[in-house]
């Protein structure tokens, strides 16, 4: 199930808000596993057998590792041996498979292997758990179903944000309800509801249509359109869904950090990933470039972190070859910056420094975007000449048709609202206002998306 | 205290919103078939262990709930209402023309599905030893042009047509690209089919390269003027006016026997009920048939045979003055032998609108 269909809307949500608050209190995070656990096995059953075969393994190993100290290590080890192994089998065999029989090694089996939903997202939450354990910065969780509801719940089950344990241990047995919350959430919501909706599904099918132009119709600039709707339409889709997570988060009583902070205002590549997807950045930073040494251990030690962070950050978004080159890419142009190009962005004009981060934001979206190398190659290309024509009509009917959804985008990427020139500040009434418009809209969206008149015939 | 207030109103509007929407989603009486869409909306997806497992139970409830949703149609309406007031050229592919007109947008085409009805037709005219009339009428996007709003892209469909028409040589072209293009009020503003305007230059086409003699004068009366074709369904847009219905009446009368599909039989090619309908277009012929047999009492020895699309429908009443009988298949529907209708005084047309003759693979049935 996904936050942003009618299921979720107009079943799901409306039914889990009354059963959770008539709920007694200690009841509750049973109620949130029980529904968490509907909620994702509604695609897809089976899947939770998986889930909670992983929630069990971490839970045993965070207990081990605090009963036999002496051993801590080994476990520790075992854990995220077994931990990798399960998202390794599920996500990344095909993959490897493929590789290996395109240089023509057939040592592995050929299994078909359907990729359980946010098994990314929730095998490096549980994870943290016992490494955090290890490390002594947490304390154990005796209640399994305590420990099943961090894992499970709903809100951030599927694309994040990655909550750590510690940030939430408190919560899970004590947890404030109050009005003004629920209110913020509700506004989190369905901000995120309508930034996934109508601005990130708009560009997606912009996008996809310029994707599937005939050559003979494509130009420079229409190509460079088509990226920016894609640059757009990730943006949106991802941190909309963070702003829900958040938001469902804050109804049923739970805080989340923060996962996006306007990347798209950024001055260089490093600020970029210090704003995008933060608790990612954050887990790779804390789970494995400082464990690897991070930069205590010299500089060529430094760099080669930097290096396997990235390549491992980029297969984690996907199993395929262009997500590895992604990682690549932003570990080199991440190490040029720490070598010496940071210092040239910080003396030359601010506007140069957001020039050059979207333009290397967008080449790299090109690559995130194609799994076929040789495709986002030639998409690539085409952004520096390889069309037909510079602009042509299509050009200017993707701009008529689109000007004012790209400049809400263009405000909606900055923090304009939250600054002196948002005129509505001071008007509070027009708050819950907006919102329900906003939910009305987004609902009149996600209706359009599956209408389809058969128009001519009916056999 | 402001604050606590705004929290108050967002609170119980967003959960007046959510469960008001999801109990009168419950109440809503639930219909098999949207007249409106023209299609049956699905059916509550079945409960059982393979149909969960397999993952299809999940898309199958989206698809049950959206599609009885309650207002289902207002949703469409509201947005298409936000795109007009985004100032958007179109919605769901419609553009949004001048002088109200709506104009679905440029085609698709497959250009395999072109070449072989090509080869079907020659094939066929080559087996049976005759000539067909081969009628390509463009679509309403480059037929009137000039109402595009500005920014719309456009196909050359003329260019297309013309190639089609190369291809064709041998057969008997009946062009109109250019007199549809540059004649205004050809096409209906609602609906994405011609209008009697635009069937009344086929018609004289035909007259001019086929028949050669001067077309038969029609005048015309109306029938209906709430006629909210196909592109306000798919469009959403509620704003524009509704299209008139007009019935042509020859100056010199003639009496018609109409047969669908052998078994009904009418004295009229117009089909009075049909205005009550949501589809008013399916006045003229009754909409699809695999098989209509129409006998004239015109003092002619000539007969025709039409393959078409539903384009053919409207252009019949003015055709039908023409012959002692027009036979007029839909191969969508028709599975029988064509040859078998030919005779020695049969003009064999081809009609179909562009759209469809680059899209539509059942020419392959024509044998």
């Amino acid at each position: 199930m996904v936050f942003s269909s009618l299921t979720f809307l107009y079943a799901y949500l409306p039914i889990v808000l009354f059963i959770y608050y008539i709920s007694p209190l200690q009841c509750r995070n049973l109620v949130l596993f029980i529904v968490s656990l509907i909620f994702y096995g509604w695609s897809n059953p089976l899947y939770i057998c998986i889930m909670l075969f992983s929630i069990v393994m971490n839970y045993m190993f965070g207990h081990w590792i605090k009963t036999y100290q002496n051993k801590a290590k080994t476990l520790l080890i075992l854990c995220i041996i077994c931990n990798l192994s399960i998202l390794f089998f599920f996500k990344y065999y095909t993959f490897v498979n493929n590789t290996l029989q395109s240089s023509g090694i057939y040592i592995l089996p050929a299994v078909s292997i359907a990729l359980p939903i946010g098994i990314s997202f929730y095998t490096f939450q549980a994870m943290s758990y016992p490494i955090d354990l290890y490390t002594n910065t947490i304390t154990p969780q005796k209640s399994l179903i305590n420990f099943g509801t961090y894992v499970t719940m709903f809100p951030q089950l599927i694309a994040g944000p990655i909550v750590r344990y510690k940030d939430i241990a408190s919560q899970l047995t004590q947890r404030k309800y109050t009005l003004d919350r629920f209110s913020y959430g509700i506004q989190r919501f369905v901000i995120g509801l309508s930034k996934k909706v109508m601005l990130a599904n708009t560009c997606g099918e912009i996008y996809e249509s310029i994707e599937t132009l005939h050559f003979s119709e494509t130009s420079v600039c229409t190509s460079w359109i088509g990226i920016l709707c894609y640059t757009f339409q990730i943006y949106f889709d991802f941190s909309g869904y963070s702003d829900m997570a958040i938001g469902l988060g804050e109804m049923f009583g739970f805080h989340f950090l923060e996962n996006f902070n306007y990347p798209y205002i950024s001055k260089s590549i490093t600020e970029f990933w210090r704003r995008w997807h933060i608790s990612l950045s954050s887990w790779f930073k804390d789970y494995v470039y400082i464990p690897l040494g991070g930069n205590r251990k010299g500089y060529k030690r430094q760099c080669l972190n930097l290096f396997v962070v990235w390549l491992l950050c980029g297969l984690w978004h996907g199993a395929s070859w262009n997500f590895v080159l992604w990682g690549a890419f932003y570990g080199i142009v991440l190490w040029i910056e720490k070598i010496f190009l940071s210092k040239i962005l910080a003396k030359i004009p601010k506007v140069f420094a957001h020039i050059y981060t979207m333009i290397v934001v967008m080449l790299a979206w090109v690559l995130f975007s194609h799994t076929d190398i040789s495709q986002a190659i030639h998409s690539i290309s085409m952004l520096f000449g390889n069309c037909p024509a510079f602009y042509n009509a299509v050009t200017f009917y993707y701009i008529r048709n689109n000007a004012f959804l790209f400049m809400i985008c263009f405000i909606a990427c900055t923090p304009v609202a939250k600054t002196k020139w948002n005129v509505f500040k001071k008007l509070h009434w027009i708050y819950p206002v907006v919102l329900m418009i906003l939910m009305i809209l987004s609902t009149a969206f996600i209706i359009n998306g599956t209408y389809n008149p058969f128009l001519y015939f009916r056999f | 205290m402001k604050k606590k207030f705004t929290s108050y109103i967002t609170t119980i509007l967003f959960l007046t919103l959510l469960f008001s929407l999801t109990i009168a989603n419950c109440l809503h009486e639930k219909v098999d078939f949207s007249i409106n869409e023209n299609r049956s909306l699905s059916s509550f997806p079945s409960l059982t262990f393979s149909n969960i497992v397999q993952g299809n139970f999940d898309q199958q409830f989206e698809n049950w709930l959206s599609d009885h949703f309650p207002f289902r149609d207002a949703w469409i309406m509201t947005k298409a209402a936000v795109k007009k007031a985004c100032g958007a050229i179109e919605n769901n592919n419609v553009y949004f023309g001048e002088d109200n007109h709506l104009i679905k947008q440029e085609l698709d085409y497959d250009k395999t599905t072109i070449q072989n009805n090509i080869s079907y037709i020659q094939q066929f005219t080559e087996n049976n030893n005759i000539k067909a009339n081969i009628l390509l009428i463009p679509d309403a996007c480059y037929g009137e042009e000039q109402l595009l709003p500005k920014g719309a892209v456009n196909m050359d469909e003329k260019e297309m047509i013309q190639s089609i028409q190369q291809d064709l040589q041998d057969q008997t072209i009946i062009d109109i690209t250019d007199t549809i293009h540059d004649t205004k009020n050809t096409y209906y503003k609602t609906d994405h089919h011609w209008n009697e305007n635009g069937a009344l230059l086929g018609y004289e086409a035909i007259c001019k390269d086929v028949l050669n003699k001067k077309p038969n004068t029609f005048h015309f009366q109306k029938v209906s003027d709430s006629f909210q074709g196909t592109m306000v369904t798919k469009s959403g847009v509620f704003w524009n006016e509704a299209d008139k219905i007009n019935k042509m009446e020859c100056d010199i009368p003639f009496q018609v026997k109409v047969t669908y599909d052998n078994t009904v039989m009418k004295d009229s090619l117009f089909e009075e009920d049909n205005l009550q309908k949501k589809d008013q277009y399916t006045y003229y012929l009754d909409g699809n048939h695999a098989l209509v047999d129409i006998k004239i009492n015109v003092k002619t020895k000539k007969k025709a045979v039409i393959v078409k699309d539903s384009y053919a429908h409207i252009l019949l009443p003015y055709l039908a003055s023409e012959y002692r009988e027009i036979q007029v298949v839909d191969l969508r529907y028709y599975s029988q032998s064509t040859s078998s209708l030919l005779d020695k005084n049969t003009d064999f047309y081809v009609i179909y609108s562009l759209e469809s003759f680059v899209n539509d693979n059942h020419l392959a049935l024509l044998y």
